[in-house]
């Protein structure tokens, strides 16, 4: 069933989008749960759904040769998860675990994508959310990666 | 003799202190629990910090890790990382430590009061928290709500964890764990510690954050809460850097106009900002 526009609008990712806008999403949207330890997504597969969590919290994680299954990050309630579907080739980059159980609107990420295409200004606000999340990602993975908790040299 | 002026007690001379016990925190962060030897109460601010030595060991400034209501033990939690700290690792129940202090200038407790209080901290920053932690479970009420957000490189680096999930029990803290580097058994968050910023809400004019951790983390922390709309001046930072004389004399604490042992170790984070990402400072 189609999530109301009026649920929606009430997660962090679309507050403040306008109400059209809204409701286009809400036609592409259905709400899911998750059980612990279930996949959102797996690396490699098409990338063809877009998450918003409601609740619970997801495991990013990949595979490394010797070492198994590596989490890169968590995230959690509000936040989204999966934006693979944006650019090509559309493959999920990561797979998505969850860890404690999930709730979560799931978009068709296809439909959306071409509903960004036919209407630039619709494509550009989806973007403009999506940025900030992608440089808030970004810089949680440079400081992981300075590994600054390590002690000093 | 009469005539002399009182002569302030001579800021250099130690005094011993026994300890009582020796706790392993992780594999190489240590607790010691003193006890002076002279019995008199040893009252400290939250935030601040000891000269601590082993004898003939050499000093090291570290923050007080206790509780400001009991005024008869004194808790300081190490990290193994140079010769002063090594030979104080190497001490065992009943042999002594020689203690200078309180030094600096601590938290900023009265400004919080009745407040919301988010704590940051990052690793071995956790201990100069800790007092501020003693004084909601002692004096319920004391903060309006408080947040702990407490970062790790793995689940083995993280102290005093049994006590952090007694108070989140108690319902004294909203309690926040990530790590850098998880282990298979770990079912928590992962990332930095700032990363958990972002989903975290509060009331802007009511909220208030001490942070004490890697500078790099304390920096990034600040960007996320100003992004989220938090007055820079409600942000303070506990900074580190080698000190010798603790008393503002000797210069080997000093950021640009400010020595880190008189004039810290707690700043207000606008006081500082312009001095973080300058090189060499």
């Amino acid at each position: 069933m189609n999530p109301s526009p009026s649920l929606l609008c009430e997660h962090p990712f679309l507050k403040g989008m306008s109400e059209p806008f809204i409701h286009k999403l809400s036609a592409i949207a259905t709400h899911l749960s998750f059980k612990a330890q279930s996949y959102l997504f797996v690396e490699g597969q098409k990338a063809d759904k877009f998450f918003l969590l409601q609740k619970g919290l997801v495991a990013l994680e990949t595979y490394f040769p010797e070492r198994g299954i590596l989490v890169i990050q968590t995230v959690g309630i509000g936040h989204v998860v999966g934006w693979s579907w944006i650019c090509p080739p559309f493959l999920w980059h990561f797979s998505a675990r969850v860890i404690d159980p999930v709730d979560a609107f799931v978009f068709d990420a296809t439909c959306l994508r071409q509903m960004m295409e036919e209407d630039p200004s619709f494509g550009y606000e989806i973007i403009k959310r999506i940025i900030p999340l992608m440089l808030e990602r970004l810089q949680a993975t440079r400081l992981q990666f300075l590994d600054i908790y390590g002690p000093p040299s | 003799m009469d005539h002399l002026p009182d002569f302030p007690e001579n800021p250099f001379i130690p005094k011993p202190f026994v300890i009582e016990e020796k706790k392993r925190e992780s594999p190489s962060v240590f607790s010691l629990y003193l006890r002076p030897i002279d019995q008199l109460p040893f009252y400290f601010l939250p935030g601040q910090f000891n000269m601590l030595s082993a004898i003939g060991g050499g000093e090291a400034a570290i923050s007080i890790a206790s509780d400001p209501t009991n005024p008869h033990i004194l808790i300081h939690t190490l990290r193994i990382v140079g010769n002063v700290t090594k030979a104080l690792s190497k001490l065992d129940k009943n042999d002594f430590v020689l203690v200078r202090g309180p030094y600096g200038r601590g938290w900023p407790i009265d400004l919080v009061k009745r407040k919301t209080l988010i704590l940051v901290a990052g690793g071995i920053g956790l201990p100069p928290l800790l007092p501020l932690l003693y004084i909601a479970q002692k004096n319920k009420g004391y903060f309006k709500n408080l947040i702990l957000l407490y970062g790790a490189r793995t689940k083995d680096d993280l102290l005093f964890m049994p006590l952090l999930y007694k108070l989140k029990a108690e319902q004294i803290i909203t309690l926040h764990v990530s790590v850098d580097r998880p282990s298979r058994d770990w079912k928590g968050q992962v990332g930095t510690v700032t990363a958990l910023i972002p989903s975290i809400s509060f009331d802007n004019k009511e909220t208030f954050v001490f942070s004490c951790g890697p500078e790099i983390m304390m920096r990034f922390m600040a960007r996320a809460f100003i992004q989220k709309n938090l007055p820079k001046e409600h942000i303070f930072f506990s900074m580190e850097r080698n000190m010798k004389c603790a008393i503002g004399i000797c210069g080997h604490c000093q950021l640009s106009p400010f020595f880190i042992c008189k004039d810290g170790p707690v700043f207000p984070y606008e006081k500082i900002e312009h001095l973080l990402t300058v090189e060499e400072l």
